[in-house]
């Protein structure tokens, strides 16, 4: 009795509570991510976004609630269901996490060898028009250590396309991008989304990013360790009841020169 | 009050003064650097409440050392009553100060206290934990097999076979000069007792067997777990430190699949034949002594050797081997998989591993022992 599709989210979760041992990172997180939709992560640094990443694709289990895909308790899945769930999705690291021992190419490559049946030629030319998109067209056979640390970070986005996933997780996919670079790249996940219909989970701290592209977002405060925003960007920039979440988007900050010894 | 300390002009001082009751001034002077930070007690100078003014010439400010002091003392009266006025400090520094503690307070959590009991428990429980997780492997491994055996497309031959030259013929040389000596000091150690009898000849098989049965498989999975197993778990803990082996599990690989299965398959296939050929350096070495110490003949040492060692001495050697390889690489990979997160823990899990993995070898050997003891082989 599952209800129609369109109208489930896509992601559900559900009183999600995130810790590493005894240490409560995030609490009581209740949020839904629809279907086509690109969704953004913000807070501070240091307050959990990775970690929550790290939830939602399956890395590190909830000290607490579930998340759903598609109402379909991920949590709770066996290792076999969630090996399917995963099919759908495309992740990019914050670090990266290029494959070290393999050339770029190579490194799209191997899940459309382990999950299509391509010959080894279109799977070549699917690896350069995707390195194409992301502006690393002639690097095919550099080996990560080779490339800065940008072009890794784009790499490693060319190959989270791979399999052209439905849900796009991105870990501050434009830190370390030039401004040209990370304008380029928020047209691509524009592009994503419109043309394949994906849904894209953006961590990221880019006020321009998160304003040209965020369709909604959360916002993760540190000291509550809780939602304390959900919401457009651009309506809680303005119009936000959390004073932090204002001065975040807005780009303020407490200076000294606010507090002036007397 | 007075000065506490006024020695030489560039060394930093603090007077302290109570111009009138409830105030105190605190002035800082002379150089204040990293370098020249005075070993004053600035905690003793706080007052009980009350006001406590900070003072400084634009010119003692030189780095962050007097930010530092001044920080310190204010974290100190944090909660206690007493009012700090940072406005006789030059804004340079004042505004450090400020700056340092607009940070908000995050929970960092304290490291933990614990006795000696809760230590060892915890030392019993991790013990136990890596027990669960060495039996969870070895079982994962044979499914592992299973899986590639049905699917042999996933299976990435190439990288197999770089590993099977990694395993094999690049260990030669040095399989080749460890085992030539060992068959050597063999020799040396029985002509010594033999020649005493005057059966020079029986060098021959003791070499012979001893190489056959047990140094030869020792010897190469000492060499190989130095080499291999060390590298395998250096190789795949710094694939999980730079989350490339979480990146393998999200695209709904197994590590185990990708990263265990052939480093298992290829020490498992590569140590026999490397045994085996450190048999023949083995009894080369014991030919060496019996030629130049014994006057014993090459052709002589060969049929003797012959005439003693069996196919069936040389199989145990060999399945010895296969054994001791699958633990090297078990060993290995475990260790690898399961490290920790930074550069350190790589280096734990390398350590560990050639210790672990030598330990196995030497009980799987006594095993080994027993069973051929039982079964008269
Ligand atoms: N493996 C770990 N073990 C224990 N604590 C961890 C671990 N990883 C992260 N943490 C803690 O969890 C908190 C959240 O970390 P996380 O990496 O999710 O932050 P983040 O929001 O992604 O920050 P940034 O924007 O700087 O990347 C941090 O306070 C960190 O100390
Ligand atoms: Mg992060």
């Amino acid at each position: 009795m599952t209800p129609p599709r369109s109208s489930a989210a896509r992601i559900d979760v559900r009183n999600l509570t995130m810790a590493y041992g005894s240490r409560v990172v995030m609490q009581e997180m209740n949020f839904q991510i629809h279907r086509g939709e690109v969704f953004v992560i913000m807070g501070g640094s240091g307050c959990g976004k990775s970690t929550l990443m790290k939830h939602l694709i399956g890395l590190l289990e909830p000290a607490e609630g579930a998340i759903l895909y598609d109402n379909v308790n991920f949590t709770t899945a066996d290792e076999d269901e969630r090996h399917a769930m995963r099919r759908s999705f495309g992740v990019l690291y914050q670090a990266g996490a290029l494959w070290g021992s393999m050339t770029l190419a190579e490194n799209i490559a191997l899940p459309l060898e382990q999950y299509t049946s391509l010959s080894r030629r279109d799977i070549r030319e699917v690896a350069s028009f995707k390195l194409a998109l992301v502006g690393l067209n002639g690097f095919e056979d550099f080996y990560p250590a080779e490339i800065s640390g940008g072009m890794r970070k784009r790499a490693a986005l060319a190959r989270a396309m791979a399999l052209d996933p439905d849900i796009l997780f991105f870990d501050e996919p434009s830190a370390g991008l030039d401004p040209i670079s990370s304008a380029r790249l928020d047209d691509l996940i524009v592009q994503l989304r419109d043309s394949l219909g994906a849904t894209i989970v953006i961590v990221t701290h880019e006020l321009a990013s998160i304003f040209a592209i965020g369709d909604r977002c959360v916002y993760l405060d540190v000291e509550s360790k809780r939602i304390t925003a959900e919401g457009h960007p651009r309506e809680l920039a303005e119009s936000s009841d959390d004073e932090k979440v204002r001065e975040f988007l807005n780009r303020q900050a407490e200076t000294p020169a606010d507090h002036q010894p007397s | 009050m007075s000065s506490r300390s006024a020695s030489a002009s560039t060394s930093p001082t603090v007077v302290a003064k109570n111009p009138k009751s409830g105030v105190r001034i605190l002035h800082f002077g002379g150089r204040w650097t990293v370098e020249t930070m005075p070993e004053i007690d600035l905690l003793a100078l706080i007052p009980e409440k009350g006001l406590l003014r900070l003072e400084a010439g634009e010119a003692e400010a030189v780095d962050t050392s007097l930010a530092m002091t001044v920080t310190r003392l204010m974290e100190a009266t944090d909660g206690t009553g007493v009012k700090v006025d940072l406005s006789g400090l030059p804004v340079s520094v004042s505004n450090l100060v400020l700056l340092a503690r607009a940070v908000p307070e995050q929970d960092v959590p304290k490291p933990e206290t614990t006795s000696f009991i809760t230590e060892a428990g915890k030392k019993a429980m991790a013990l136990w934990t890596s027990l669960e997780v060495a039996l969870s492997f070895f079982g994962e491994s044979f499914l592992a097999l299973g899986r590639t055996l049905r699917h042999p497309k996933t299976f990435r031959l190439r990288e197999f076979l770089v590993l099977l030259g990694d395993c094999g013929f690049r260990a030669l040389p040095i399989v080749s000069l460890l085992a030539f000596l060992t068959g050597l000091i063999l020799a040396f150690v029985g002509a010594i007792q033999l020649r005493v009898f005057g059966a020079d000849v029986y060098v021959a098989d003791l070499v012979g067997l001893a190489m056959s049965r047990e140094m030869a498989a020792l010897m190469t999975s000492m060499i190989m777990s130095g080499r291999s197993g060390a590298a395998f778990a250096a190789h795949l803990g710094t694939m999980k430190v730079s989350e490339e082996i979480d990146a393998l599990s999200t695209f709904g690989f197994k590590p185990v699949d990708m990263l265990a299965l052939p480093r298992l398959l290829a020490l498992t296939l590569m140590m026999p034949l490397l045994t085996l050929y450190a048999n023949l350096m083995g009894y080369l070495g014991g030919a060496v002594i019996g030629y130049s110490m014994l006057d014993i003949s090459y052709s002589q040492y060969l049929f003797e050797t012959q005439t003693i060692v069996t196919t069936r001495d040389i199989s145990i050697g060999l399945v010895k081997s296969a054994v001791f390889g699958f633990i090297i690489a078990a060993c290995g990979c475990v260790q690898g998989i399961h490290c920790g997160q930074d550069a350190a823990a790589v280096g734990h899990a390398t350590t560990r591993a050639v210790v672990l993995s030598i330990t196995l070898i030497v009980v799987a050997d006594a095993v080994f022992a027993v069973i051929c003891e039982v079964l008269k082989i």
